[in-house]
């Protein structure tokens, strides 16, 4: 299980994680909720180890970062297939074509990157990091720019993968998609931890806040 | 004759600007590379002396090639001074400064924004390096060209070092000089008109390009 503990994140003297505490369950989905700079992608990064905290402990999954869907993912100058298999070049992943064909991806394999919409890409940035097969996934905003058919089809292939019992982190705005897929929810604000419950509980507790 | 002038100038003008240009970007690939990706001490200073040195007066370029190579100076035992090799390595002083920073400045970019992704991925500090040098792959043919560009249109460098010794290392800008001082204002102006032949079809090749992207 990966946790925050206490954590304090500034940055340029504003607290982005305001002595943020809670736990990630293993073998569950866990869903970070909040408005824009609630500190959502702040939490995934910190416990993936990308950045540095001020004070608290962090738990990760390993020792070193492991591949995850980033808001704004690496784009290098050429075609798709070029920005697909990079990855690979670097380490020999094991590869999982799965999300690759259900995006069919290879339609689009000689398209130059440039000429992509925001759609295309954010299927490509899914298709990439699925490739190398992770056990533990973790996605910032992994819904973002894609159209209703893609959406549908990325709840489908995270279904799929929650079933395989992985551990799947993510952060979304979309509370009926949080809904749908989390075990386990986490609410921030500007910095805080608001709520974090299973899910039926959660949306009870959120209901009377939202009255509050 | 005049149209014999103006050839052997341009061939001169052309070697040593493309020698230049090309041992200018081998030099600043790596150089730009490395301090827009490594971390050491020195290295803001670097950077600061780095861009301070693209508006470096072309003279003052061939004038520390001149005291360097001078048969006086510590490399006098070469015999480079009034050679097309001294003017390269002048015209490099003036063109890797503009290259480099002009690297480094877009890696260094690409550095902050894909960092943290390459090394989920397992990526060393080389791999790093090689990935997004070879990502800015279509950029280095703009930078080429500026740099050839500033190349073949200096003058107070490639005069100092090179001497404008007819047949040798009279390029193109030192016999546009030597013309006008002479009087041949026609060997001058066809010169001249070349030389700005030169630096429009770059600058439009080079413009085009940024458009495009």
């Amino acid at each position: 299980m990966a946790s925050l503990h206490n954590v304090l994140l500034n940055i340029n003297n504003k607290a982005i994680l305001d002595h943020v505490s809670f736990d990630i369950p293993q073998n569950k989905t866990t869903v970070f909720l909040g408005k824009n700079g609630s500190g959502k992608t702040s939490s995934l990064r910190c416990l993936n180890l990308l950045q540095k905290i001020n004070s608290g402990r962090i738990e990760s999954f390993g020792k070193d970062p492991l591949p995850m869907l980033f808001q704004s993912p690496v784009i290098f100058e050429g075609d798709v297939l070029y920005n697909f298999s990079f990855p690979q070049k670097i380490k020999k992943f094991k590869s999982n074509l799965i999300w690759h064909d259900a995006f069919n991806l290879s339609d689009i394999h000689q398209q130059n990157i440039s000429s992509l919409s925001g759609g295309e890409k954010q299927k490509l940035f899914l298709s990439r990091v699925m490739s190398l097969d992770p056990n533990i996934i973790i996605m910032d905003e992994p819904n973002q720019n894609l159209d209703f058919q893609s959406e549908v089809k990325l709840k489908k292939l995270l279904f799929e993968e929650k079933n395989k019992n992985k551990t799947i982190v993510l952060s979304l705005h979309d509370y009926n998609f949080a809904e749908e897929i989390a075990d386990y929810l986490i609410l921030l604000d500007q910095g805080k931890v608001i709520l974090k419950e299973q899910r039926d509980m959660f949306f009870k507790k959120l209901k009377n806040l939202k009255k509050m | 004759m005049a149209y014999e002038k103006i050839l052997e100038a341009l061939i001169i003008s052309l070697n040593v600007s493309i020698f230049s240009t090309l041992i200018s970007l081998l030099v600043s690939l790596p150089l730009g590379a490395i301090i827009a990706i490594k971390i050491f001490y020195g290295r803001s200073i670097l950077i600061a002396c780095i861009h301070a040195l693209t508006s470096i007066p072309p003279v003052c370029a061939g004038l520390i090639v001149y005291l360097i190579i001078s048969r006086s100076g510590p490399l006098g035992w070469t015999g480079l001074l009034y050679t097309p090799t001294a003017m390269i390595i002048a015209q490099s002083l003036i063109i890797i400064p503009i290259m480099s920073s002009l690297i480094l400045k877009n890696i260094e970019q690409d550095f902050k924004n894909y960092k943290e992704e390459l090394i989920t991925y397992g990526a060393s500090f080389y791999v790093i390096t090689k990935l997004l040098l070879l990502n800015r792959y279509g950029l280095y043919k703009t930078i080429a060209l500026i740099g050839f560009g500033r190349a073949i249109s200096e003058y107070g460098a490639a005069a100092i070092v090179g001497g404008s010794i007819d047949h040798v290392t009279r390029n193109i800008t030192s016999s546009i000089a030597l013309e006008t001082s002479k009087g041949n204002l026609d060997v001058a102006i066809g010169l001249g008109g070349m030389l700005i032949l030169i630096s429009f079809t770059l600058s439009f090749i080079v413009n085009r390009k940024e458009s495009l992207k």
